[in-house]
């Protein structure tokens, strides 16, 4: 072959080499065959239909994923006690929650105080068990700020943006409500725009990166987070901390079977002295659960009466 | 020029259907698992919290958003929770071996069709698993669209190098050939006619060079057709001249052969004279003595001897003038000329 011949070729293979290489194929992708007209009907997941399972809601608190995270371990011990399975149910209000237990489709729930008034006065929603935290079953609303913020006290607030949780909440609406209220004052007059995140861990994310001027929180929550060094709590500090509120409860219907309302108390009663049970608690700070009393809720009840007024 | 457009056509083809193709299935590729990983964050609470119509509603506006996903769906233990099939979900695209606990993608052929199949566990696969399938089919299109319009510019190229290589060869090829034409006609003398190409480009400047060149040969040629003349006329005399000479030199050659002849004649006659009248003296004197009646042996023998002798050197000479080829003259010291016949 003369010396032509041989640049041809070699022209030839460069053109066509690029053609081999986008050709091959990458040697982990995996290929399958469905036939897509073979079809099923599917039903939505329906909450009523398995009654062989415990099922406990959790009001929205914290955001869903942080609620599934720190009950996860507490529902697998229930369960483990009762030798029934329990579903873990969540709703994005505490309204849903709340309609939700007075249909009965719950067996049990963890609410927070405001709910747990309402529905008690509605359809005698049942105290169960209440948990005990820092010595105390307390807890008390916190009014936050960015640490950076000039703002030091509640009238610094005025003009500003607001965040509420749950419109239903105690320490995320009411509390705030009422404050403002003492002064003559309603959130829709004194603050520039409200907004709803609708779990306190939100709340605070929200102040955290500016989103809002303030917002009302949980002191549990907010503590909570401190403790565990939570990067959203140190970017706020604390401007007013309210007087002290009966701790959300833990609840039940009020035609609750006795025998399952017995059971369920108990394993919350006794968790503290098992060590399984207490390692659980101590993860999420809670001491113990105590059998609290309706009284521990007035407080709550009298700021939804002044502001029924 | 045209074999050329051709075969960049060809190979465009070729590059777009392998390496586009190529390059959109990468990007179609990062597209679903950007979109799976967001989404499942983002369903991620709603999911917990039974907030179907949020999640649906996320669904709808996302298939609106990009016309690649075929369909969305969330299995949640083997239970499909929300799906955007209309008709029915299709049961053999549940379990197909996707990874469970990080993004994934497989190629799923279905009904003449293929779709690249994501898979993205919903917050650590504790609130299930989303599905997404992005369909190859726009892809596709946009290749087929593109090889389309490939082909139409390969056309209008073809169609204008073809007018343009026409264009191009009456431009150039035309002038070429009066340029020939005029040359042959230059080769066999004919200097009659100019080249009509003007302009300012390189044919128009080749046939102004040519125009030039042309004047120049007639010039020089009917310079030539004179200094040939003049050459043939000084040719005949020279003829004339050289004749004369040849003549003259004949005649001096014969006489210088008269010359020779005479002057070998003398030589011989010069060198015969000694042996001959050597020769005559000893004939005269043996006849004197047979005359005298002098029978002595020893004196006939004497004087046979020399008649012998004076012979040889007659014979002998007439040997050399029989080799004689060429004469020369050989001067002596005293002045003698002699033909040497050669020693």
């Amino acid at each position: 072959m003369n010396k032509r011949g041989l640049y041809g070729v070699f022209a030839l293979m460069f053109l066509l080499l690029p053609l081999f290489l986008f050709s091959c194929k990458k040697t982990d992708e995996k290929t399958v065959a469905v036939d897509l007209k073979k079809e099923i009907r599917t039903q939505r997941d329906n909450d009523l239909n398995n009654r062989q399972s415990i099922r406990i809601a959790v009001a929205a608190v914290i955001s869903p994923k942080e609620t599934a995270v720190y009950y996860d371990e507490m529902m697998k011990y229930v369960s483990r006690k009762l030798e029934r399975p329990i579903e873990l149910i969540q709703r994005k209000t505490y309204q849903e929650i709340n309609d939700m237990l007075e249909r009965k489709e719950l067996d049990l729930a963890f609410v927070c105080s405001g709910p747990y008034v309402t529905g008690h006065d509605k359809f005698g929603m049942e105290l169960l068990v209440a948990p005990m935290l820092y010595g105390k079953p307390f807890y008390q609303a916190y009014f936050i700020v960015h640490r950076n913020s000039p703002i030091k006290d509640i009238e610094g607030l005025r003009g500003k943006r607001f965040a509420f949780t749950d419109p239903n909440s105690n320490t995320g609406k009411l509390v705030p409500t009422y404050v403002l209220s003492k002064t003559g004052e309603t959130p829709e007059t004194f603050f520039k725009e409200v907004i709803y995140t609708y779990s306190h861990d939100n709340s605070i994310k929200a102040v955290s990166k500016r989103l809002v001027d303030g917002a009302s929180v949980d002191g549990l929550i907010w503590d909570y987070c401190n403790e565990k060094s939570s990067e959203c709590v140190k970017g706020t500090k604390i401007i007013y901390k309210s007087p002290l509120f009966g701790i959300p409860p833990v609840v039940v219907h009020p035609q609750t079977p006795l025998a399952v309302k017995e059971s369920l108390k108990k394993i919350f009663l006794e968790m503290d002295k098992d060590p399984e049970g207490k390692k659980i608690l101590s993860e999420i700070r809670i001491e113990r659960f105590i059998v609290p009393e309706d009284s521990s809720y007035n407080s709550v009840r009298e700021m939804q009466k002044w502001l029924k007024k | 020029m045209m074999l050329v457009v051709l075969f960049y056509a060809v190979f465009s083809i070729f590059f777009v259907d392998l390496y586009v193709k190529k390059i959109l299935k990468e990007e179609s590729i990062e597209v679903g698992e950007s979109l799976v990983a967001i989404m499942s964050y983002h369903i991620a609470d709603d999911l917990l919290i039974k907030d179907y119509v949020s999640i649906e509603k996320l669904f709808e506006e996302t298939m609106k958003a990009n016309k690649e996903v075929a369909y969305i769906f969330v299995e949640q233990n083997g239970r499909i929770l929300l799906n955007t099939f209309s008709n029915g979900f299709p049961k053999e695209l549940l379990n197909i071996g996707h990874k469970k606990i990080a993004i994934d993608y497989m190629i799923v052929k279905a009904n003449n069709e293929t779709y690249y199949d994501f898979s993205a566990p919903i917050f650590e696969g504790r609130a299930g698993m989303l599905r997404l399938g992005l369909t190859e089919r726009m892809g596709e299109k946009m290749v087929k669209e593109t090889i389309k319009s490939l082909i139409y510019i390969a056309l209008i190229t073809l169609i204008a190098a073809f007018a343009f290589s026409i264009l191009l060869s009456k431009r150039l090829v035309h002038p070429l050939f009066l340029l020939t034409d005029s040359a042959v006609k230059i080769a066999g003398g004919d200097y009659s006619r100019q080249i009509e190409i003007h302009g300012e480009d390189e044919v128009g400047k080749l046939s102004a060079a040519f125009n030039k060149m042309e004047d120049a040969v007639k010039i020089r040629e009917k310079e030539l057709r004179e200094i040939n003349e003049e050459m043939e006329t000084v040719n005949i005399k020279l003829h004339e001249y050289i004749t004369e000479l040849n003549r003259t030199k004949d005649e001096l050659v014969k006489s210088k052969q008269d010359a020779a002849v005479v002057q070998t004649a003398r030589s011989m006659i010069h060198h015969m004279r000694q042996p001959l009248t050597y020769l005559i003296m000893a004939i005269e004197l043996f006849t004197e003595d047979i005359q005298g009646g002098a029978f002595n042996a020893d004196l006939i023998q004497k004087r046979l001897f020399a008649i012998e002798e004076a012979s040889l050197k007659v014979s002998d000479i007439l040997k050399k003038f029989e080799q004689l080829r060429e004469y020369r003259i050989v001067k002596y010291s005293d002045k003698t000329e002699i033909i040497d016949i050669g020693e």
